[in-house]
């Protein structure tokens, strides 16, 4: 029983552009045990949407895949396409960033959701039907309002972000993946969406992989999280753990670049100074051209001369009876995150 | 969807009646009197005068118009000066045969090339793209006249399988008729199939890179069945566009290709009359042409509220 649900070992993914070798993921490792909730931070291009459609199979035919991914005892990288079919939206399910164009435009949304459960549960057509009802009310479209014979275009953002979710939902999944489900939407939807993620996930006991850039989000939704920087799993831990104690620069510069995270550090006194967001100096390096150190060195204000000359491993920094705190960073730092 | 579908008539109704003045205009600035035309170069005068007044020549630009749409919208399309028939007693034995043919050209082209346009789609830049693909850009080159000698040496003279000209007629059951429509079909149907397939082709491919294709993927569903259930059907808009404009270009087609095979059909009809100056044949053959023409399209606006919910409401988006 302690197996975990997914386990990651040693993903890589690279792409073969002409004579040049992108490297788009890294020595991925992770794992997610049944009911967890994982999530996955870091900027736009370090690989989160990527190690996401790696589990789902859906990695264009052009990536390589390297490295393993268990689910639930088979191999994910190596099962056939037949077997992946029936494996998507049936036990593993994703929730897109952009609802808007998510759904097939000139289908109901009812036979949208009707359509995978009727591919793996082999419902009837009355049987979906009344399926897709149920889906409807569980995530806040309730009838006599909203119905299976609306189309995407008579709903709004957040109400189509709830139909991916009913889809997504429709046979019962064991993984949830959200890829920033809230991103493309409202301020005022975001938390309402979140909720019901929330919400739906304590009751199904599905496990939930979020990816998120915005980690006032992944502190509130999640046990446990990874910090992802150029391809590569440069923090993870219990998430507690994490935002008690950020032991890698990138992850401490994510942190203070983010609204939540400065505000949680310091509240302004009433009437003081606006303090403006620390802003991280440089930019992502491209994945054709990873440096063979540490990638983060050249945008970091603490790298040394070692950080210019090994990519740092994975390395425990707290051990834990479950989930080690582990950072990839030669001069992991201690102490309190500074404002 | 009744209101969009009424909107659309309205437009339909007005587009023929523009199209039916340029052609009457058209008509009348033509160098040539009719009348001088029938009579020869040694009419009399008040025998002119007299033709003239008979056929309506003398009335004002805007009375004769009207005059002949009001007889041509409730079927009577004149009297033809040189066959001195009705009109409509010369076109209505010659639709039954440019009518079927026309169907089965784009039958045939739709047939052909949507399963061709969307097999290259899912095989993009591999081998059965690049052969079908090829295959079609001769295709577009090729012109139908030329397509047509070919099908007739091959198909008509050496194996014998079809009639090389002519028409069997209706009289003694289908085949005959049909019979000597496939040839020319077929000829009619293939240059507008190789253009109808890389638009497939294109629009399928766009389609492909669709959110929501990736959507289908992740509920489970298997490549080729995410292909067929939701991306051909939202690349199906630009392929029926081109289809309405296509039918044009085919009932261009006919009037060289009823020619090269010897059919007595609306096409022939057409050209026949030009040659003989039979102005008021032609100029309500070419106002039916229009209508039919912009008829089809009318049905393509209704086949995009169809395909389209979001077209089907009419404006909201």
């Amino acid at each position: 029983m302690n197996e975990p649900l997914l386990d990651i070992r040693r993903l890589t993914a690279h792409l073969q552009i002409g004579q040049k070798r992108a490297e788009l993921l890294s020595d991925i490792s992770l794992t997610v045990h049944r009911g967890e909730r994982l999530g996955i931070v870091g900027e736009s291009g370090c690989g989160k949407s990527l190690t996401a459609l790696a589990v789902m199979g859906l990695l264009p035919a052009r990536m390589t895949l390297g490295g393993s991914i268990l689910f639930d005892g088979s191999d994910l990288a190596r099962i056939d396409e037949a077997a992946m079919c029936d494996l998507r939206g049936r036990r593993i399910a994703m929730v897109f960033q952009e609802p808007m164009t998510a759904l097939n435009p000139i289908k109901s949304i009812g036979a949208q959701i009707a359509e995978g459960i009727r591919l793996h549960l082999g419902a009837s057509r009355a049987v979906a039907e009344d399926a897709v009802r149920r889906l409807l009310d569980r995530v806040g479209l309730p009838a006599p309002r909203f119905n299976g014979d609306l189309y995407p275009h008579q709903l709004s953002g957040g109400q189509r972000q709830r139909v991916m979710i009913a889809l997504a939902l429709a046979c019962e999944p064991d993984l949830l993946i959200a890829d920033e489900p809230t991103t493309a939407l409202d301020v005022t939807v975001q938390a309402q969406i979140l909720d019901l993620i929330d919400d739906l996930v304590d009751e199904t006991g599905m496990a939930l992989i979020l990816i998120t850039h915005d980690l006032g989000v992944v502190s509130e939704m999640t046990e446990r999280m990874v910090v992802m920087y150029a391809g590569r799993i440069v923090e993870s831990g219990r998430t507690e753990d994490v935002f008690r104690q950020m032991s890698h620069p990138y992850t401490r510069g994510l942190f203070s670049a983010s609204p939540h995270g400065a505000a949680l550090v310091a509240r302004r006194p009433l009437g003081g100074p606006r303090r403006r967001l620390a802003s991280i100096p440089g930019v992502v390096p491209d994945p054709t051209n990873r440096p063979s150190h540490c990638a983060f060195a050249d945008r970091c204000g603490f790298a040394q001369d070692d950080c210019r000359a090994a990519i740092p491993p994975l390395s425990v920094l707290w051990p834990h009876e479950s989930i080690d705190h582990a950072a990839a960073c030669f001069h992991p730092q201690r102490g309190k995150v500074p404002a | 969807m009744l209101s969009y579908a009424s909107g659309r008539l309205m437009s339909l109704v007005l587009t023929t009646l523009a199209a039916s003045a340029v052609v009457f205009v058209l008509m009348q600035v033509l160098p040539g009197d009719p009348a001088a035309v029938m009579l020869g170069v040694n009419a009399q005068p008040d025998t002119l005068l007299a033709l003239q007044k008979q056929l309506g020549l003398d009335r004002p630009l805007w009375i004769r118009y009207l005059t002949w749409i009001g007889s041509f919208v409730i079927g009577d399309f004149g009297t033809s000066y040189t066959y001195s028939v009705p009109v409509g007693e010369l076109i209505a034995p010659r639709v039954m045969v440019t009518l079927p043919l026309a169907l089965m050209a784009m039958t045939l082209s739709v047939a052909v090339a949507i399963p061709v346009g969307v097999f290259a789609a899912s095989r993009r830049g591999r081998v059965g793209d690049v052969a079908s693909m090829g295959v079609a850009q001769i295709g577009v080159a090729v012109p139908n006249f030329w397509l047509g000698l070919l099908l007739i040496l091959f198909f008509a003279l050496k194996l014998g399988w079809f009639p090389a000209s002519g028409f069997g007629g209706w009289e003694n059951g289908l085949w005959p008729g049909l019979r000597s429509l496939i040839l020319p079909a077929v000829a009619l149907a293939l240059p507008l199939a190789a253009i109808l397939s890389r638009v497939t082709r294109s629009s399928v491919i766009e389609t492909l890179s669709e959110d929501f294709v990736r959507t289908a993927r992740a509920k489970g569903l298997t490549r080729t069945a995410a292909l067929w259930r939701h991306a051909v059907p939202n690349a199906l808009i630009p392929v029926v566009t081109i289809i309405g404009l296509q039918f044009s270009f085919l009932l261009a087609g006919t009037i060289i290709i009823e020619n090269v095979f010897n059919l007595p059909g609306l096409g022939r009809l057409v050209f026949q009359s030009i040659a003989q100056r039979d102005l008021i044949t032609v100029q309500s053959l070419v106002t039916l042409l229009a209508a039919s023409v912009i008829a089809v399209n009318f049905l393509v606006d209704l086949a995009y509220g169809f395909i389209d919910p979001r077209l089907a409401q009419g404006g909201e988006r």
